[in-house]
């Protein structure tokens, strides 16, 4: 921004119409306006800021504007106006910049109303265009954003630290172009800032219709590939049954063809049956037979030698009078005892004792006749079971024997049969191989179908979840977009971020660097400027090699915020930020002008000196409203650089004219 | 970013969404035409119109 002239019509001690111009020579770019004090110097400096800002910081009165005099002037019903209007050059475009309010007496008083504003711009062709009342604060912002302004319209009496002040971080990152990468970074912001780009993009993603997505989509890969596994073992399955299916057809005409085979090897089967049971009947018989013949084999053996011993007795001829197996010894133990059996006493010489001893002549030893008699008599009886016994074992050889030949007939029968078999014995094997085969085919043709019905689910299910999948998948198809667009917002602002990182670091070390080399110019002295992170700057003086803050007098604070305001104009002409693939994009390339009041209070004639000096080659314009005492000082340095010069004339306290020197 | 995601990335686009970006934030910290929530929107506007682009 440059500023071409400044008119004001009846504003404060400005009776009448005042026009400015202010020099916009490259070479001569100082507008120099001379005035002592209450001669309107501040005056002129809030005439810019009620134009551009509807502000006017003034003493008395700030609300009224209105000239004095001309208030005075007016009758009951009257109206005046009091107007500001700058004129300016930005971005190479001619704006006038108007605001106007209407004072008007009314019942013994003068009021002014609302001020109009206005704003407008000349085009290629020449012609003034008006802004629209929707856009004059966006111009204005544009043309000098209000928190920037009171750097380049300064009040240097009233602003002690321009580098202290809080909103100083603010308004270099604006002027130096970091805060369009900060609002960038913020705008951008994250996923959890849900009002954020990346948030807001995030937000509208469909993550529930993803998720639900995803799954239908497992489930279908899950369905897929159990109908793989269901396919090998329907098709394991299958190959089964036809191996078996082929084997049953084999085994049906093995069978077939064998009937006859079978038969006989059914009926040798029966026969083999018989015949264990005929030799187990066998083992019967001859353990019966053993049994008679260890029983009675004395009797059937003894049966010659016995038969002689009763031939000969029988014609031996024996006295047996006496009583069957009695004996010599029970015939004493009678006569011993004294009585007999039958109860009567027995006493040698009677009767009884008489018969006993008689009967001792029958007995043996003195007579064998009983004993042989009753040894006859045993023969007969041991004869008669020896007779059984042969009889026994007679029958049961001659059953063994019977069962031998039922045994030997069958084996007989069996070796015909075989011959007949012989080469086609494993019917019976092929027929139990048959009866397998069947069993496993049924088990297999059930397994196939319940392998086919799984297979049926499997598909059903795919179905289904395609279905869900189907209707989700345009949501998917956005959220894809979406995430496309998150990475792009991330990967700028990371991008962002890094370079306003740099940059910031950069940018303060430049502008240490700047201020440093103005401050040098400006103060005589040897001081060194220090600026934080905050864009705080600290004077430091270098003492036995040591830099310490020795504190900073008023002449020392105005050259270092001359020299601070310098630094930040010169570099904010530099172009900081460039991209490489759109050709380049300029950051805060506008320069920016230095309007001043009282620029050398407090200054003594070498600061003054220096400041004149370096501040016109810093700036692309310089407008100072300076004391005639300080005047005396800079104009030696710094007339050359005067392309307009005005004197402020004050007649009264209520009327000053400017007058063109 | 991971690396795979990068790749996914159209430079191009990318320096022309930075260009655009950078314009609408400088322009509009000089005008204050537009509150956050335009910026915001503005800036999906241009990530979303950029990365639809086909050349």
């Amino acid at each position: 921004m440059l500023l071409k002239s400044l008119k004001m019509k009846n504003f404060r001690q400005f009776k009448g119409e005042t026009c400015i111009d202010f020099s916009c020579d490259s070479r001569k770019n100082v507008t120099i306006i001379l005035g002592n004090n209450t001669f309107g110097k501040t005056t002129l400096l809030q005439a810019f800021s009620w134009c551009f800002y509807k502000i006017a910081m003034l003493d008395k009165d700030p609300d009224f504007l209105l000239n004095h005099e001309v208030k005075e002037d007016m009758v009951n019903g009257d109206s005046v106006e009091v107007e500001v209007e700058i004129t300016l050059l930005h971005s190479q475009t001619e704006y006038v910049i108007t605001r106007t309010q209407i004072y008007t007496y009314k019942n013994g008083t003068v009021k002014g109303n609302e001020p109009s504003f206005k704003i407008s711009y000349k085009q290629p062709d020449g012609q003034m265009e008006a802004v629209r009342p929707a856009q004059l604060d966006n111009v204005i912002n544009n043309i000098m954003p209000k928190d920037l302004s009171s750097y380049f319209f300064f009040d240097t009496e009233r602003v002690g630290s321009v580098s202290s002040r809080k909103d100083v971080t603010d308004a270099v990152k604006d002027l130096l172009g970091l805060s369009v990468l900060d609002n960038a970074i913020k705008h951008l912001g994250n996923k959890s800032t849900k009002t954020s780009v990346i948030g807001k993009f995030f937000s509208s993603m469909d993550l529930d219709g993803d998720a639900h997505a995803q799954e239908a989509l497992t489930r279908i890969q899950d369905a897929n590939n159990k109908r793989e596994i269901v396919a090998t073992q329907i098709e394991t399955c299958l190959s089964e049954i036809n191996h078996y299916d082929g084997r049953k057809e084999q085994l049906d005409t093995i069978l077939r063809d064998n009937q006859t085979t079978a038969a006989l090897q059914k009926k040798k089967e029966a026969i083999e049956r018989q015949i264990s049971v005929e030799m187990s009947a066998q083992e019967n018989i001859v353990t019966s037979f053993l049994k008679d013949f260890n029983y009675g084999a004395i009797h059937f053996y003894s049966q010659p030698l016995l038969k002689r011993a009763s031939d000969f007795l029988r014609e031996v001829k024996l006295d047996d009078k006496g009583i069957k197996d009695l004996t010599a010894v029970t015939i004493i133990d009678i006569i011993k005892r004294g009585k007999c059996i039958c109860g009567n006493d027995i006493v040698e010489g009677n009767a009884a004792h008489e018969y006993l001893m008689n009967e001792l002549s029958y007995v043996p030893p003195a007579s064998i006749g009983n004993a042989v008699r009753n040894y006859r008599e045993r023969l007969v009886s041991f004869g008669s079971a020896s007779d059984h016994i042969f009889t026994s074992m007679k029958s049961r050889y001659e059953e063994l024997y019977r069962s031998k030949c039922r045994i030997q007939d069958w084996n007989d029968e069996i070796e015909e049969i075989s011959s007949k078999i012989k080469g086609k014995e494993n019917m019976r094997q092929y027929e139990l191989e048959l009866s397998d085969v069947k069993s496993r085919l049924r088990d297999l043709q059930t397994k196939k179908e319940r392998l086919i019905r799984e297979d049926e689910a499997l598909k059903h299910d795919i179905d289904k979840y395609q279905k869900i999948y189907d209707s989700l998948v345009a949501v998917s198809g956005k959220n894809k977009a979406t995430m496309l667009y998150i990475m792009y917002a991330e990967n700028i602002r990371d991008w962002l971020s890094a370079t306003y990182k740099d940059k910031e670091d950069l940018i303060r070390s430049k502008l240490e660097e700047k201020v440093n080399a103005i401050f040098e110019r400006m103060y005589h002295g040897h001081r060194r400027v220090v600026i934080d992170k905050k864009y705080q700057v600290t004077l430091l003086t270098t003492i036995a090699d040591k830099e310490i803050d020795t504190g900073e007098s008023e002449g020392s604070k105005r050259v270092k915020n001359f020299a601070f305001i310098a630094g930040l104009v010169a570099l904010a002409k530099e172009r900081i930020f460039s991209l490489s693939e759109e050709g380049s994009i300029s950051l805060t390339s506008e320069p920016y002008p230095l309007v001043m009041d009282a620029p050398f209070s407090n200054a003594d004639e070498i600061h003054t000196g220096n400041i004149s000096r370096v501040l016109p080659e810093v700036a692309e314009q310089v407008i100072m409203f300076v004391m005639q005492k300080d005047w005396r000082y800079a104009e030696p340095l710094m007339n050359d650089r005067v392309g307009r010069r005005y004197i402020l004339d004050k007649h009264s306290e209520t009327l000053t004219m400017l007058k063109g020197a | 970013m991971s690396d795979s995601q990068s790749t996914e990335l159209n430079e191009k686009k990318l320096n022309h969404m930075k260009y655009e970006i950078l314009k609408a934030e400088e322009e509009n910290l000089k005008t204050r035409e537009r509150t956050n929530d335009a910026m915001v929107d503005l800036i999906r506007r241009i990530i979303s119109d950029e990365a639809k682009k086909t050349f």
